[in-house]
């Protein structure tokens, strides 16, 4: 009679489990089909219908479309899909006329002297004559700033950009530390540039007004390959602001690299005129080429030197 | 290690058997600043005071008026000054524990003064490299970020971790040494006022 008893109750006990593992599982499987389902974002989104009414719905019934203005932050993390941002720089034709650095400024509402390019003068030996040399975030592969970052308030999207989230960083300055390139600067929350800020947050009439956000006070800056103009399918500013064309801008992907008025095929671009990366034994894979200065476009001037001297 | 085996038994404990009056010397040496603090001591509470707070309105203008107030220190080489004063004050720490773990393992009676002094300085230069860190940093008010968005990976989660374990085990170090002077306080002060008891 006991051991009958215990016999039941074992398979009672094993009738609960064999429940309850079915109702573990229906949860799980209802937890994967509700994760199809999109969840709601909170943004809001005008659509046209079909039959011509204008409509607001939540931002996760449409597919992502490059054009939204704003981004939220998870956008901004994920970055464009089947991109691979790549950018040629053609010493030949650079002659310092900063308007590759005025433009960026503009693009993101920041003031001198913060500058995400930096011309600087470049001598191989000395017998061999002085060229221009335009630096700025190398958007690597292998970023030695992103491994460092504490708060991970830098990182590397999928289409290749190495973003920033400025209301994240905490400012410890280690990134700048760990670029070779000295690519990234410190805002140091100059008045003039607060003033600046705070005037062209909302200006949306600007046509460079800036859809990313903000460098904030006592954050580390830098290039982002205008992640905004790149996601609308726009040139960076500083591509279409260079007067000679010496940046090109393109998507490895595709393998194409334009600077506005030509466009090349990037692989053989890179083949024919030689095209290196800087500090390529460091092993950071920079996404950023240069084309040897072999046929310049311009004599080098020492007097456009003095613009870069300032602070 | 040598050294150690050739120490004589008696020696070990020659510290608990002083006489009475090598006794009375050392609790009026720990007791007599305690009790009252001359007039060049209270000078130079008042003087180190001033400092501690010429320091705090100075951190405080760099805060509400943007880091481009730090006048000499607007470029990044000049900030710095910043990270090798919080590298400067580590180093002393280390030193601090280094003094008193030396000391202990080579069984030198005379060390037990010498540990406290040792201990107190660590403490005091642990604590100053911390808030150097954070008085670099540019977003002071997003120290929360380090718990909410922490990457192991990053050095600077170890300076985190480092420092508060240094500081934490200084602080233990420097309350052993102190058993039997806060027991001989308790038992031989009786005129203080009520917060110091």
């Amino acid at each position: 009679m006991e051991k009958e008893n215990n016999n039941s109750s074992r398979r009672n006990f094993l009738r609960l489990g064999a429940l309850g593992g079915i109702a573990l599982a229906g949860t799980a499987i209802a937890k994967v089909v509700a994760d199809e389902s999109p969840t709601t974002t909170g943004k809001k989104v005008k659509v046209l219908t079909a039959d011509g009414k204008l409509i607001e719905i939540d931002s996760s019934h449409v597919d992502h479309h490059a054009a939204n203005d704003d981004f939220s932050k998870e956008e901004l993390r994920q970055g464009i899909e089947g991109k691979k941002f790549i950018r040629v720089i053609d010493l030949g034709k650079c002659a310092n006329e900063r308007k590759c650095i005025t433009g960026c400024q503009k693009a993101h509402n920041i003031l001198a002297p913060i500058e995400y390019i930096k011309v600087k003068k470049m001598q191989d030996s000395e017998l061999a004559s002085p060229y221009w040399f335009p630096t700025m975030c190398y958007h690597c592969d292998n970023p030695p700033c992103v491994k460092v970052c504490p708060v991970d308030a830098t990182f590397k999207r999928s289409d290749g950009i190495v973003a920033m989230d400025y209301d994240r960083c905490i400012g410890c300055k280690f990134c700048m530390a760990a670029c070779p390139y000295s690519a990234r600067t410190f805002n140091f929350g100059r008045p003039e540039q607060l003033k600046f800020t705070e005037a062209h947050k909302n200006d949306t009439s600007d046509p460079n007004h800036c859809t990313t956000p903000y460098a904030q006070e006592g954050t580390v800056a830098k290039c982002d390959f205008c992640t905004d103009r790149s996601a609308k399918g726009l040139l960076p500013a500083c591509v279409v602001e260079c007067p000679n064309g010496a940046i090109y801008h393109g998507d490895e992907l595709e393998d194409v690299v334009s600077n506005g008025e030509d466009s090349f095929r990037l692989k053989k671009l890179l083949q024919d005129r030689a095209g290196y990366r800087q500090f390529e034994e460091l092993g950071t894979k920079p996404r950023v080429y240069y084309l040897p200065p072999v046929k310049r476009d311009f004599p080098f001037e020492d007097a456009t030197e003095v613009h870069n001297t300032k602070e | 290690m040598s050294e150690d085996i050739s120490i004589p038994e008696e020696s070990l404990n020659k510290h608990e058997t002083f006489t009475q009056e090598e006794y009375m010397v050392m609790k009026n040496d720990l007791l007599k600043p305690i009790e009252k603090i001359g007039k060049a001591g209270k000078i130079w509470i008042a003087f180190l005071i001033t400092v501690f707070l010429a320091g705090v309105f100075a951190y405080y203008l760099q805060e509400t008026r943007g880091k481009y107030t730090t006048i000499n220190l607007r470029d990044y080489t000049m900030w710095g000054v910043y990270i090798s004063n919080f590298l400067f004050m580590v180093a002393i720490g280390l030193v601090g524990v280094l003094m008193s773990a030396i000391l202990k393992l080579t069984h030198f009676e005379w060390y037990r003064p010498l540990s406290r002094i040792a201990e107190v300085i660590a403490i005091g230069s642990i604590m100053f490299a911390g808030v150097s860190i954070i008085v670099a940093m540019g977003r002071p008010d997003r120290l929360i970020n380090l718990l909410l968005h922490g990457r192991i990976q990053s050095p600077i989660v170890w300076d985190v971790i480092g420092i508060s374990t240094d500081l934490a085990a200084s602080l233990i170090l420097l309350f052993i040494p102190l058993i039997p002077s806060i027991i001989t306080c308790k038992n031989n002060l009786k005129n203080l006022p009520k917060w110091q008891l």
